[in-house]
């Protein structure tokens, strides 16, 4: 799996809109994204962005 | 919920001290204690380090360079795809990472001194305590198991000398032979874990003797990825594989050592290797420290991992009853971040955050053919984490080659990623 840390918040919060909607094909993280809503997405990818400690 | 506890002494001269410089005793930083040096201990104490908080990781494995050794992926050893030095993870990270490791077992908890007692009789003092024991065998659960049976009949429960003594003796047991597998009922630690282990003990016979037989009894008719297990073991173990449920009788009642034989409810079943996973409890310290109920585990609320039964010592990983989410390395891992960000926010005077928390479950059933479960939890109405409703859930039944390589491969990351998170 490729490493997350410091990728834009933009594109983390793409990505688990298109996993969570299921317009992105996935083998786990359409099950885990449907977990969270948007406010969570947004802080979950600000704090991968910001390198994920 | 109590609030930190500062040292009397501290208090009185802090206030004595008004207008003064501030003596350094007040400016003490909280200490926290995590027993346990597992995945979830590790972890926290990591965390704990991170958000500013003193913390003490109590394990007597740090005695020696050889460490923890790590359950996840231990299967995989039985199946012959990995060795036993690649499960081994020494303490050195964890020390490098500002942890203080005390290499001793703890013996008791007094929680009204807030003091943790060791093997050598020292005293360690806590303003917050972390207990991550996992669990022990419980050797009064299955008649004729005691430990004394586990030298001759190894669980493998726990990875280590349990892991190689089976390993041992599939190596030994002629091709033509019967091994027999004894699965317990819920709860216990790995829910997909026995049977992970009968497909990867397939897959060894099957490639080294493949004559030989693989009989799995269990205790009960349902199983964690069971659509998922069957449709592997049609494909890949036919022959070689056969699990009998609860019903039609695969509940182990009794088990003759002398005799190599497991006693169920309507059969004898002899076996030339015998794997027997008994029943489990928390560890040790965690009855000791009075946190466990009657059923062997550890009642906490879910938010902060708190013990119900005793105030200021917070409990997780396997040890702890966790409602939705399973006895895991993934969700003891999860739980030990929550619980480092509960603890610091208490010990600062503030209320923990509500989680949200996740936990995938990985099988490996074949070279590059890999199964999972997932799931997303929240505290719940009951007091304990429950489902987010329409999250996780299992794999595909019925999907391409290239998706069970992706889980093979995900599952190997995994390994990777938590084995760093904790001891790298």
């Amino acid at each position: 799996m490729p490493p997350l840390a410091g990728r834009p918040a933009d594109e983390i919060v793409t990505a688990m809109r298109a996993f969570r909607d299921g317009s992105r094909p996935a083998v786990l993280m359409d099950r885990i994204a449907r977990g969270y809503g948007e406010a969570e997405t947004a802080a979950i990818a600000a704090w991968i962005a910001g390198g994920g400690r | 919920v109590t609030g930190p506890v500062l040292p009397r002494r501290a208090l009185l001269a802090g206030s004595l001290a008004l207008g003064l410089a501030r003596p350094a005793i007040a400016q003490a930083r909280p200490r926290v204690v995590v027993v346990g040096g597992g995945f979830a201990g590790a972890i926290a104490a990591r965390a704990l380090v991170r958000l500013g908080v003193e913390a003490t990781l109590v394990d007597p494995a740090a005695a020696t360079g050889a460490g923890y050794v790590a359950c996840p992926f231990s299967n995989l050893v039985l199946g012959g795809l990995r060795t036993m030095a690649d499960q081994r993870f020494g303490y050195d990270g964890v020390r490098r990472a500002g942890v203080t490791v005390a290499a001793l077992a703890a013996t008791g908890v007094d929680a009204t001194a807030r003091r943790v007692r060791l093997a050598d009789g020292t005293d360690l003092p806590y303003d917050r305590l972390i207990l991550a024991p996992g669990v022990d065998m419980n050797f009064a659960a299955l008649p004729g198991y005691d430990a004394a049976a586990a030298e001759i009949l190894p669980h493998a429960w726990k990875a280590g000398p349990q892991t190689e003594r089976l390993a041992r003796q599939l190596d030994a047991m002629p091709d033509g032979g019967t091994v027999l597998m004894a699965v317990p009922p819920v709860p216990y630690r790995c829910p997909p874990g026995p049977y992970e282990r009968a497909s990867l003990i397939a897959h060894w016979l099957k490639t080294h003797k493949p004559r030989s037989k693989l009989i799995v009894l269990d205790a009960k008719d349902q199983f964690s990825k069971q659509r998922l297990f069957e449709e592997a073991w049609k494909a890949l173990y036919p022959g070689t594989l056969e699990w009998v449920g609860q019903s039609l009788g695969g509940r182990v009642t009794e088990v003759d050592v002398a005799g190599r034989t497991l006693v169920t409810e309507f059969d004898r079943h002899r076996g030339d290797v015998i794997n027997v996973i008994p029943p489990q409890r928390a560890g040790a310290i965690a009855a000791a420290a009075g946190v466990a109920d009657r059923s062997g585990w550890c009642p906490v609320e879910p938010v902060g991992f708190e013990s119900r039964l005793v105030p200021g010592v917070h409990v997780i990983g396997d040890a702890a009853i966790m409602g939705a989410m399973p006895k895991s390395a993934f969700a003891a891992a999860d739980q030990a971040r929550v619980c480092a960000r509960a603890v610091a926010a208490l010990l600062a005077g503030g209320a923990p955050a509500t989680p949200k928390l996740a936990n995938t479950c990985w099988s490996v059933v074949a070279p590059d053919y890999g199964i999972s479960v997932a799931g997303v939890y929240r505290p719940g109405p009951t007091g304990l984490l429950t489902d987010i409703d329409g999250a996780g859930g299992i794999s595909p039944v019925g999907a391409a080659p290239a998706v069970r390589v992706a889980e093979a491969a995900h599952a190997a990351s995994w390994f990777d990623g938590i084995t760093a998170d904790a001891f790298g």
